[in-house]
């Protein structure tokens, strides 16, 4: 090889190395029609594992909330009296609480406890692989463990329209 | 040739080394910390954009991105 076809080759591994550097690594966020991931979280308190798989059969909300998160902790409530109201037998609520210190996730708890089984992720594990892109998000799956609905933020009358989406899927 | 190589691995270098990173939406807990807002009190703040405005004619040209919970 010459050096003229050396200098080429040289030119031509460093444009494909630029396109690898430069190459974006697309987050795989999880949207609507998406089989739910798979995942075994600690609980809250540590004293057992949290799946989804656990509820495959009932309607699942899985919710990523935070103690710093304002909007986060106006649904708590919300989404207890939503699960208290509709019930266990179809439908469950899967929180994962992505505080880094833990410890303030059970604060939070200890002054508003709820019905519905909390996950931790001090990591942020679990909230990457679903492409969470704010806070609070979350997501709906049916029966099947199917994404049915995604949503972002909460504000007043969003238990309303949830309230409405989950039925829908209970009577599928 | 020689030159290009040269440009070419410095520009590399650059690159791998700046340090600007995204903070993901559940990482902000810190930034979500009254003491990191960028106007810890909105009602001084908004008080005083007043008076410069008031004093300056101007408006505008405060606040910035990054601050805060960034909650929906």
């Amino acid at each position: 090889m010459n050096s003229r076809q050396h200098n080429k080759f040289a030119l031509l591994g460093k444009l494909i190395l630029m396109v690898f550097i430069f190459l974006p690594l697309s987050a795989s966020a999880v949207s609507v029609g998406d089989t739910v991931p798979s995942f075994k979280a600690r609980s809250i308190d540590g004293s057992k594992n949290v799946s989804v798989e656990d509820y495959r059969g009932k309607v699942v909300l899985v919710d990523f909330w935070a103690s710093w998160c304002p909007p986060c902790l106006k649904s708590f409530p919300k989404y207890d009296a939503l699960r208290n109201e509709i019930g266990t037998t179809d439908f469950e609520i899967v929180a994962i609480n992505v505080d880094e210190n833990t410890d303030d996730a059970k604060k939070f708890l200890s002054k508003h406890p709820v019905g519905f089984p909390i996950a931790k992720d001090p990591k942020g594990v679990l909230p990457g692989v679903f492409g969470v892109k704010a806070m609070p998000t979350s997501y709906l799956i049916d029966k099947n463990g199917v994404v049915k609905y995604v949503h972002a933020a909460f504000k007043e009358g969003d238990i309303e329209k949830l309230k409405v989406e989950i039925e829908k899927l209970i009577a599928q | 040739m020689k030159i290009f190589s040269r440009i070419f691995a410095i520009l590399i270098i650059c690159l791998l080394t700046f340090s600007c990173s995204s903070v993901s939406p559940w990482e902000r807990g810190i930034l979500a910390k009254p003491e990191m807002a960028w106007e810890p009190d909105p009602l001084m703040g908004q008080l005083q954009e007043h008076v410069y405005f008031s004093k300056e004619g101007s408006a505008g040209g405060y606040g910035a991105g990054g601050g805060g919970c960034g909650c929906n």
